[in-house]
């Protein structure tokens, strides 16, 4: 079975996620949310989905991204 | 001192610094530089605090800042602040110092905290694998402070040699390789280390590009190909194979070096997150929070509205003795007291009228003036960096992230703005937050619309006089807020499909830190800091306002006038057609708005020496006989032109002449039309 990674803002809540690709806008954009540790096959998890910015946990630190950014953020399931 | 955001890089510097400096901003930026000294073993240390950064990239101002300071001024050391509770991003930027120079110390700071978690960390092989010393500290503790001092020194004398490991990129060091030799042929960039200028041009960096723009323009079109090649023959962005690269570094670096014991209940940052993040209680207390902490500052400040409730609950002496006792009313009776004392010792000593009255009035009071807003922005800066430092700001700012874009900006401009209703100046400051410029400039254009304490005190003047029945003062207040505010949306929609065409509001993110109780020492001095700074740089210009205004309002053609036959007054009658269209042409009025350009609490003053009334209550009532009046001036006082010391702060974030003006014209048409609509349509009314 062939899954495609889907965008970070369609995850579930708790599951670990592995990041597979950022979809830049611009130069700046990609950038920002490389440095703070959403980098490619970095292992992340959402911790909310309340209605409004999507807060996830990376490298043992909590970030809230906008709907904006986790669009761009595409992710797959991380398999055992 | 280099560190990531939430490090507790200023705790640091405030405790290791007893003696705390200003100097300025940094050059050409409206970033703010500290320096310090510690005393070490005889010999005096300069500390300087660069701005915190998640990179030492270009794609904030506070970026290029810190590496251009490490770069052209060559600290002898520098110590970057890694969070233990939070290592691998803050690692990020110790790498990218590392990058820039070797002589560097790593001071883990939360020792105390990590410990308490169970995060146990190998400082000695941290160590060995960066190649530079490796000190665990507690900021807040005050622990292994005298260790990293001294080895800060050490390294900074040459006693202990550092080499630094070097990041190596695997693949991408050929594409390295390939620029580096262009590079050399580029004499001008000098100062910047070679491999590191590759690696940042391959990455992207807007301001080395803009440099060699100037200088080697011909090296720019390499950069580009070599950067295409990337992408095809690797398959992914320069910065995205670079930043992964160092993060798996840095991942590396964590399992080598870090042990977590099994951490089984969840933290007290997860447990009040729930709530607070929660979509239906977040919000709710949220907005009580940031009530909370504005009731608190109106009513340390002003006495309002605890003098409110008082009054209310019938305790008529409790309510007068808040309002006197506030610090607003103390110092206001300070500076009326000195006025009067100069006024009569000078007269005793023989001085001439007009100069005693020169001292007393212009100078003494105008001095007053100045100081009176002092603890105004005082308060309100401490409630800012409590609720920046302890983490719930960034809590905030995710609560309010939709509603914030309904009017254009994002989360984060929220809580600078609500800072507005206590005072505009550290308000508009506080829009240094946003690091989207077209944000920041929307949130500072806007700001001054929402009304600040004094406006308030003048709305509520005038609301008693017009009622005595608390329940249509308070309705009275509450419609001129919501005048206010309604405007400020529209004004951000206008703005938004003119002037700033194209811009959306940028895109939230932002880091929650754990939860941080605040240490209040460092928050009143920053807050002290800041204030000062300001009237430092304002007082003049606003002591010389005032000093003006007092001439104008009591000096005209024929001399000494007061205040009828002053110059204000041959203003005000200029004025008074344009006022009657509001209901409001009387030259009492208008000289009221002339004082309050320097203070909006100058109006009720003004409008006391021009009635000739022993109280304020009196010389409202004398001007403003009918409720379509008493609002259409209430609405006018609380959206015409900020005050001067506004003025100057929105000059000196903006940096442009013709944006304040805007902003004044703006501001004044908008007063002007708000009060003529309003007059019009209650007359009807009523």
């Amino acid at each position: 079975m062939i899954c495609m990674p889907f965008p970070l803002s369609e995850a579930p809540e708790n599951v670990p996620l592995r990041i597979v690709e950022i979809r830049a806008r611009g130069r700046g954009q990609a950038r920002r949310l490389l440095e703070i540790g959403l980098t490619p096959s970095a292992v992340v998890r959402v911790v909310s989905k309340a209605p409004g910015p999507i807060i996830v946990e990376v490298r043992g630190a909590r970030f809230a991204l906008s709907k904006g950014h986790a669009m761009r953020i595409l992710v797959d399931v991380v398999r055992e | 001192m280099a560190g990531s955001p939430n490090v507790g890089k200023s705790t640091l510097f405030n405790v290791l610094t007893g003696k705390k400096l200003h100097v300025g901003n940094w050059p050409g930026k409206t970033i703010e530089r500290y320096e310090g000294f510690i005393n070490f073993e005889g010999n005096r240390i300069r500390v300087v605090d660069l701005p915190g950064t998640y990179s030492l990239g270009a794609v904030s101002d506070e970026e290029i800042v810190a590496r251009e300071f490490i770069v052209k001024e060559k600290p002898d050391v520098v110590i970057v602040i890694v969070n233990m509770l939070e290592f691998q991003p803050s690692m990020y930027l110790a790498l990218q110092v590392l990058e820039l120079t070797g002589k560097v110390v790593i001071a883990l700071n939360k020792a105390d905290a990590a410990l308490k978690r169970g995060i146990h960390i190998r400082a000695s092989r941290l160590s060995r694998e960066l190649g530079v010393p490796v000190v665990e500290i507690s900021a807040l503790k005050r622990m292994g402070l005298r260790e990293l001092v001294k080895v800060a020194y050490d390294v900074a004398r040459g006693k202990i040699r550092t080499s630094p490991r070097r990041v190596e990129y695997g693949a991408f060091e050929y594409y390295i390789r390939d620029l580096k030799r262009v590079l050399e042929d580029c004499k001008a960039i000098g100062e910047y280390p070679l491999r590191w200028l590759a690696i940042r041009l391959l990455e992207g960096d807007r301001e080395l590009e803009e440099l060699l723009k100037k200088r080697c323009s011909s090296v720019l079109e390499d950069v580009a190909n070599i950067r295409r090649r990337v992408e095809e023959e690797l398959g992914s962005s320069p910065e995205t194979f670079v930043i992964g690269r160092r993060y798996e570094i840095i991942s590396r670096l964590y399992r080598y070096c870090i042990a977590l014991e099994e951490i089984s209940a969840p933290s007290f940052t997860e447990k009040v997150d729930d709530v607070l993040l929660h979509p239906v209680y977040g919000p709710l207390i949220s907005l009580v929070m940031l009530i909370s902490t504005l009731v608190a500052v109106f009513s340390v400040n002003t006495g309002f509205p605890l003098n409110v409730v008082f009054e209310v609950l019938g305790w008529e002496d409790l309510a007068s003795f808040v309002e006197d006792n506030s610090l607003t009313g103390l110092l206001g009776m300070a500076f009326d007291v000195a006025a009067s004392i100069a006024y009569s010792s000078l007269l005793s000593l023989g001085a001439p009228r007009w100069f005693a009255e020169l001292v007393s009035g212009g100078v003494i009071s105008g001095v007053g003036g100045v100081l009176s807003f002092f603890p105004l922005i005082l308060t309100v800066y401490i409630a800012f960096g409590f609720l920046e430092d302890s983490g719930l700001f960034a809590r905030i700012a995710v609560v309010t992230d939709r509603l914030a874009r309904r009017v254009g900006l994002s989360g984060k401009a929220v809580l600078p703005l609500i800072l507005g209703f206590g005072c505009n100046v550290p308000s508009i400051l506080g829009t240094r937050v946003l690091e989207e410029e077209r944000e920041r400039l929307l949130a500072m254009l806007i700001d001054p619309l929402i009304p600040c304490q004094a406006r308030l005190f003048v709305i509520l003047v005038v609301a008693s006089a017009v009622t005595h029945n608390y329940l249509v003062q308070a309705l009275f207040v509450f419609s001129v807020y919501t005048v206010s505010l309604l405007l400020l949306v529209a004004v951000s929609f206008l703005l938004r499909a003119s002037v700033l065409k194209g811009y959306e509001p940028p895109d939230l993110l932002i880091e929650l830190p754990p939860y941080h109780r605040p240490s209040f020492r460092v928050l009143s001095w920053y807050a002290w800091d800041h204030g000062m700074h300001f009237i430092k740089k304002a007082g003049v210009v606003i002591l010389s306002l005032s000093i003006v205004m007092w001439f104008l309002v009591n000096h005209g053609p024929g001399g000494a006038a007061a205040p009828s036959g002053s110059f204000a007054y041959f203003l005000g009658l200029a004025l008074v057609p344009l006022g009657s269209l509001a209901g409001l042409g009387d030259w009492r009025i208008m000289l009221a708005f002339e004082a309050g350009f320097v203070a909006k609490e100058g109006m009720i003053s003004a409008l006391m020496i021009a009635s000739q009334s022993p109280n304020s209550l009196m010389a409202v009532s004398s001007v403003l006989s009918s409720i379509p009046q008493a609002m259409a001036f209430a609405i006018a006082a609380a959206i015409y032109t900020p005050c001067i010391p506004t003025l100057i702060a929105f000059y000196s974030e903006s940096k442009s002449l013709k944006l304040t003006f805007f902003m004044v014209a703006y501001e004044l048409l908008l007063a002007f039309a708000a009060a003529v609509l309003s007059y019009h349509f209650l007359e009807l009314l009523f």
